[in-house]
């Protein structure tokens, strides 16, 4: 093989990816420090790149995973793309499990379930009182829930006020309750939040962190083994290896089907406690494996503009832009499903999660369903249009930033409720997670061939033709 | 229909039958059609095929399953027998999806494969037009459409063009329909 096939980093798109990455964390800097985004506003927002951005990373693993399970052979000229996109898991991974530990140490309130003292029922009068002096100047949203935010919550109609908790209703009872009871006698809590109660033998800040890390040890190790035995097969002489990373995708995919739903029921769903949804899971994996599609393709133009990857033609492209136009019609399915059966169903509680994004986000949530389905099902229904590069390329660059986009619709609106906004803070976020991200993607390009050299399907990829 | 002459050299050997449908191109003769048992890698551009438009049919018929299904349920759910389900408005697009999804994949398919069927003379009460009966299992044929008035000389011509190309027959046969 040529001496081309080895990827050069070269320091120009190195100064590229750290200039984001630095522009995008000044951009930060100055929206916390100039008070544009509290603390729950830039918490929403680490959550909101990390989960995503994350998630690129893991469905990476998924599609090789998938792939290498299924005797693909088509895709080993490109498997070296996702392989790269795993590493950033680790680095992710970190900054969710950060979250996560700062879920129990208090250091945001974007899950409103790891308030332990709304999930009892009987609370003595100083610890009621010492709540209230807790929470009666933080300006935080998470905890303004049963107060400030009462206004908001009025179209909730009367089945919230009951399921909530009714903290006016608990309220009236508790002084007079507490006229009656001594100091030291149990009273009722006015801020008990019954759902959240039963939910708290698996919404706990212990068993929260622990599902964390055991996710993403578990990805971050196997797509390591993936990754591994993928390198090790360039220098083989038989397709030992191969047969090996067999065994490693099929225990991927078992791990990967319990944690992907479960990853967003905690990470993303949980934000809601009251709400949920049961497809909310594969919804959440089908958005993350069209952003994942979407960086491969353009990793590779850019690649092929760079004189990388020759034999990779049109015919790879190709594929990959099918899959980019069914995900993403199997994307919208989901995200119809979802939302048809609520609006049929119109059950306060259930109706409660679209009509806060319909009302605060209403534009966004249109734009989410026009641009996630009918740009690529309309540009992208062409073969021609496939196997174009450039038009394959803009559709993979707009459900890049639309993908993001739906991630945002489903963490800001349950964290900072009416207060989201996209600005400076939230682009300069994504700015510095996206330079960070590409730096450690074409960073791990570079550790070997770009062409795997002993896999026993690069022949047939290179022939690859439909 | 019209009556159609067709002039076929059969080939017994997928590389030969690659080989002369570039060397026949390349002489600058017209080739109607190749018939072969199975898909031949490569012939669509040998042949210089454009891209069949069965596609554009296809959504052509997608979309009038689209538009015939909302303009229908519209029709009933707010002119001709409107109902109060669960005090949604009459006019409920969200519920309507379902069926319009349906009848557009419907509509498509099954205009596809009629149009498919027609194409191929498949379609019923339709008189297939069989070149050769071992082209179903073992042999390749390249054909040429003759006019009324091709003159011998240039059938003659073909027919030496194929047996040099390495045709190991060739025929001639008029379809009457």
């Amino acid at each position: 093989m040529s001496s081309t096939t080895k990827f050069e980093f070269t320091s120009k798109l190195r100064r590229t990816f750290i200039g984001m990455f630095v522009i995008g964390l000044i951009a930060v800097v100055i929206g916390i420090v100039s008070g544009q985004a509290d603390n729950q506003k830039a918490w929403a927002n680490f959550l909101l790149n990390s989960v995503y951005f994350t998630g690129l990373s893991a469905t990476a693993i998924f599609f090789l995973a998938a792939h290498q399970i299924a005797f693909s052979g088509w895709h080993a000229l490109i498997k070296r793309v996702p392989e790269a996109m795993m590493s950033f898991a680790a680095i992710g991974g970190v900054f969710i499990i950060v979250i996560a530990l700062g879920t129990a140490l208090d250091y945001h309130h974007l899950y409103h379930w790891s308030d332990n003292f709304i999930k009892k029922e009987y609370v003595s009068a100083a610890e009621l009182h010492d709540y209230e002096m807790e929470h009666a100047h933080s300006a935080g949203h998470g905890d303004a829930e049963h107060h400030g935010e009462g206004e908001e919550h009025s179209y909730l109609g009367s089945g919230s006020a009951l399921l909530v908790g009714g903290g006016e209703e608990h309220a009236g009872d508790h002084t007079a309750e507490a006229a009656h009871a001594g100091a030291g006698d149990k009273i009722l809590n006015p801020y008990y939040d019954k759902i959240i109660a039963g939910k708290s033998a698996y919404l706990n800040d212990g068993f929260f962190i622990a599902r964390t890390i055991i996710y993403i040890v578990l990805w971050v190790f196997l797509g390591y083994q993936l990754r591994r035995f993928s390198l090790k097969e360039d220098s083989a002489s038989d397709d030992r290896w191969y047969q090996k990373t067999r065994t490693w995708a099929a225990l991927f995919l078992v791990v990967w089907a319990v944690s992907s739903s479960m990853m967003a029921w905690d990470w993303v769903m949980s934000l809601d406690p009251h709400w949920f949804s049961t497809l909310f899971g594969w919804y959440n994996f089908i958005s993350l494996f069209v952003g994942s599609l979407a960086v491969m393709i353009l990793v590779l133009i850019f690649l092929k503009n760079q004189g990388y990857m020759v034999q990779v033609n049109e015919n790879h492209l190709h594929d990959l832009g099918k899959y980019l136009f069914g995900f993403s019609v199997f994307w919208t399915y989901l995200w119809y499903s979802q939302f048809m059966l609520y609006w049929y169903g119109n059950i306060p509680e259930e109706t409660i999660w679209f009509l806060e994004r319909k009302r605060e986000y209403g534009g966004l949530f249109g734009a989410n369903l026009i641009i996630n389905f009918f740009v690529p099902f309309l540009v992208l229904m062409r073969r021609d249009a496939k196997r174009n590069f450039f038009v394959l390329g803009i559709v993979a660059s707009i459900l890049i930033v639309s993908h993001w986009l739906d991630f945002y619709l489903m963490i800001i609106p349950s964290t900072v409720h009416s207060g989201g906004s996209i600005g400076y803070f939230e682009v300069g976020m994504l700015v510095a997670f996206a330079g960070l991200f590409l730096y450690m993607v074409f960073n791990a390009l570079t550790k070997a061939s770009l062409i795997p050299l002993n896999n026993p399907f690069t022949k047939e990829s290179i022939e690859h033709h439909i | 229909m019209s009556a159609k002459k067709i002039l076929y050299g059969l080939f017994d050997d997928e590389e030969i039958l690659l080989k002369a449908v570039k060397g026949v191109r390349a002489e600058g003769v017209r080739i109607s059609d190749v018939h072969t048992p199975f898909p031949v890698h490569g012939l669509d551009e040998a042949m210089g095929l454009r891209m069949t438009k069965l596609h554009s049919a296809g959504f052509i018929f997608g979309a009038t399953g689209t538009l015939t299904a909302l303009a229908f349920i519209t029709w009933i759910s707010t002119v001709n027998y409107p109902i109060n389900y669960g005090g949604k408005p009459y006019f409920s697009l969200p519920a309507w999806i379902p069926i319009t999804f349906e009848l557009t994949v419907l509509f498509s398919a099954v205009g596809m494969t009629l149009t498919y069927l027609y194409l191929n003379r498949l379609a019923p009460g339709m008189e297939p037009r069989v070149l050769d009966n071992r082209l179903t299992s073992h042999m390749f044929a390249m054909t040429f459409e003759l006019e009324e008035d091709t003159p011998s000389e240039k059938r003659e011509e073909i027919r030496k063009m194929l047996e040099a190309q390495g045709a190991v027959e060739v025929h001639e046969k008029d379809f009457d329909q």
